[in-house]
Parts: structure tokens; sequence; C-alpha cells
């Protein structure tokens, strides 16, 4: 992965195997937070990666491919969810795959029992605080928290000013710690 | 420093907001620092497990996402098209082979047709001009 990153990224994006075999997992998770949806996840990376090798050509490499790849997922995932905003909403309240499946995702060692708890507790809450953002406060929150990029690599995604990412990405966190002290 | 940082100014700092009077307040107050910590913590953790639990779900392996599929896909709807451009490019490469085939016709019925001529002359084409010395001489002779 290090190796696909390092090079110049117009000629990464020539080897369209290896940039699927990539950057694969990441836009899958993108999409699988922002949605909730697992069918849906997997139908949206296809046609996240459909729509780069199609456009492959148009790609100057003045971005990375990881951050090209993630502009077209934020646009699928923005598309499909002001298609479906109620079958979107309804399914994000109802689903299944919701922080219950996370909660057991800490593994911890270090910490107590008791402590693991308290943990799975509050990345319960975040979780279920984060399908109150906005559709952009999300897509921040996750290129943030999830993928770990940095606030200009968010920039470049969004097509939006640094400053602009930090202001969605405060009052996205304002947001959660509101709904969690309203939850408590 | 009695005041404690608001929900916002908190928000801003895990933002990455590193403002000068933030910072100094988070330094000098244990509570403040905790918090900020504590809800580090947290956000790190769900960044873990959304990792881990995409990790778990994501049974497709990267070979299945076929970005040849496209192509596949579309190669009914281009069946008709490709027989129109394939007649359209056939045809005329094959009429055309047809009238270049008549004219090597013609030709080669031309060459053979030189050739019998000489090979029907009575001399040699080279000893022709001798022929006609001869004729001549023979001619003024009579």
């Amino acid at each position: 992965m290090m190796a696909a990153s390092m090079e110049n990224p117009a000629e990464e994006i020539q080897d369209f195997d290896r940039v699927v075999e990539t950057y694969q997992a990441a836009v899958f998770r993108f999409v699988l937070a922002s949605l909730r949806d697992r069918d849906a996840a997997e139908t949206l990376t296809q046609d996240c990666f459909m729509r780069a090798y199609r456009h492959r050509n148009k790609f100057r490499g003045s971005a990375s491919v990881k951050t090209w790849l993630m502009q077209i997922a934020v646009n699928l995932v923005r598309d499909r969810a002001r298609n479906r905003r109620f079958q979107f909403w309804r399914r994000t309240q109802l689903s299944a795959v919701d922080a219950c499946d996370l909660k057991d995702c800490i593994g911890n060692r270090d910490m107590s029992p008791e402590s693991q708890t308290v943990l799975n507790q509050q990345v319960r809450r975040i979780w279920q605080a984060a399908s109150s953002l906005s559709e952009m406060q999300r897509s921040v929150f996750l290129l943030r928290f999830v993928e770990e990029m940095d606030l200009l690599e968010i920039a470049d995604v969004l097509g939006v000013k640094e400053g602009t990412v930090k202001s969605h990405l405060s009052r996205a966190l304002n947001n959660i710690r509101e709904y969690m002290g309203k939850a408590k | 420093m009695n005041e404690h940082l608001s929900t916002t100014q908190i928000s801003e700092r895990l933002a990455g907001d590193r403002s000068g009077q933030n910072e100094r307040h988070l330094q000098h107050c244990a509570a403040c620092r905790s918090e900020v910590a504590a809800f580090e913590t947290g956000l790190a953790a769900l960044g873990q497990s959304i990792r881990y639990w995409a990790a778990q779900q994501d049974v497709t392996p990267s070979s299945e996402i076929d970005i040849r599929r496209s192509p596949a896909r579309l190669s009914w709807r281009w069946v008709p098209a490709s027989v129109v451009i394939g007649a359209a490019v056939f045809l005329p490469v094959h009429w055309n082979l047809e009238a270049r085939r008549e004219a090597a016709r013609q030709e080669d019925a031309k060459f053979l047709e030189s050739v019998d001529t000489q090979l029907s002359r009575a001399v040699p084409a080279s000893m022709e001009p001798l022929m006609n010395l001869m004729q001549q001489g023979k001619d003024e002779h009579e």
C-alpha cells in the first residue's frame, strides 16, 4: 500500500487492478459507515471503481488516488442519500448493523473489563449520535476519525477550504456531544 | 481559569483547533483535559471499531470488482452496431479487393499475351535489328 501511494498518482492509476486492491477496503468502509447498509455499500463501492475506471484517463494526478476515489465515493453517497432520502433514514434508524455490532470490536487487552464497558458504551453513543449529523458533517466526521485523513486532505475530497472543513467538523462534534448529553 | 472550556471550545479543540487560550487552559485544568482526552479516546475507539467492523463485512475479494464488467454487459447492445460497422468496413474493402483482383487478372492477361507475342516471333528480339538490316539489304539487292 505504501509503495502504491508513493508512486506518481497519474502513473499509479494506470495499474487499475492494483488500485482496486489497494483502496477497495477504504472506499467500502467509508460507504458502509455512511450508509450503514452492507449491500448498498458493496454496490456503491463497485460503482465507485467503475466510474474511476471509465474516467481514469482524465485523472491528472493533482491529488492522490485515494483522495480522488473518496471524492467519487462522497458524491455517490450524496446522490444515493438524496435520491432515497426516506428509505435512507428509515434504514438508518432500523439498521441491524448498528452499534450493537460495533461494541465488540474494541479489543484492548490492557483495559479492565469495567473500562472496556465504559468505552463500549461511549462508542455506541457516538455512533448513534453520528446518525443525526447532516450529510456534510457526517462525511467530514468519518473521513477524519475513520479514514484518519487530515483537514487538508478532507478539503480536497470535498472541494472546500480547510477552514470550512474545520468548521463542519467542529459543528459535527458539537452536535454529537449535545446529542450524547441529551441521551444521558 | 475558574470557568471550564465550553462544549463549543472542546469541540473546536477536538476538530484540531490549537488556539493559545484553550491550550493554556488545558495545561492547567485537569477536568477539561480529562474531558478532551476521554472524548478523543472514544473517537479513536470508534474509528478502530468501524475499521474492524468493515473489514469483517467486506467479504468481496478485490478480484470480484471486475472493472471490465462494463464492456461485457454492453456487448449485446453493441452486436447490431458491430454488424453494421463491420459491413460498412468489410464490403467496400471486399469490393475494392475484387476490383483489384480483376485489374490484376487483366494485367496478367496482357502480360501473358505479350509473352505469347514474344515467343511466337521467329527470331529473338535482340536479333531483330540485324534481321531488319538483312531484310533491307535483300530488298536493295532485289
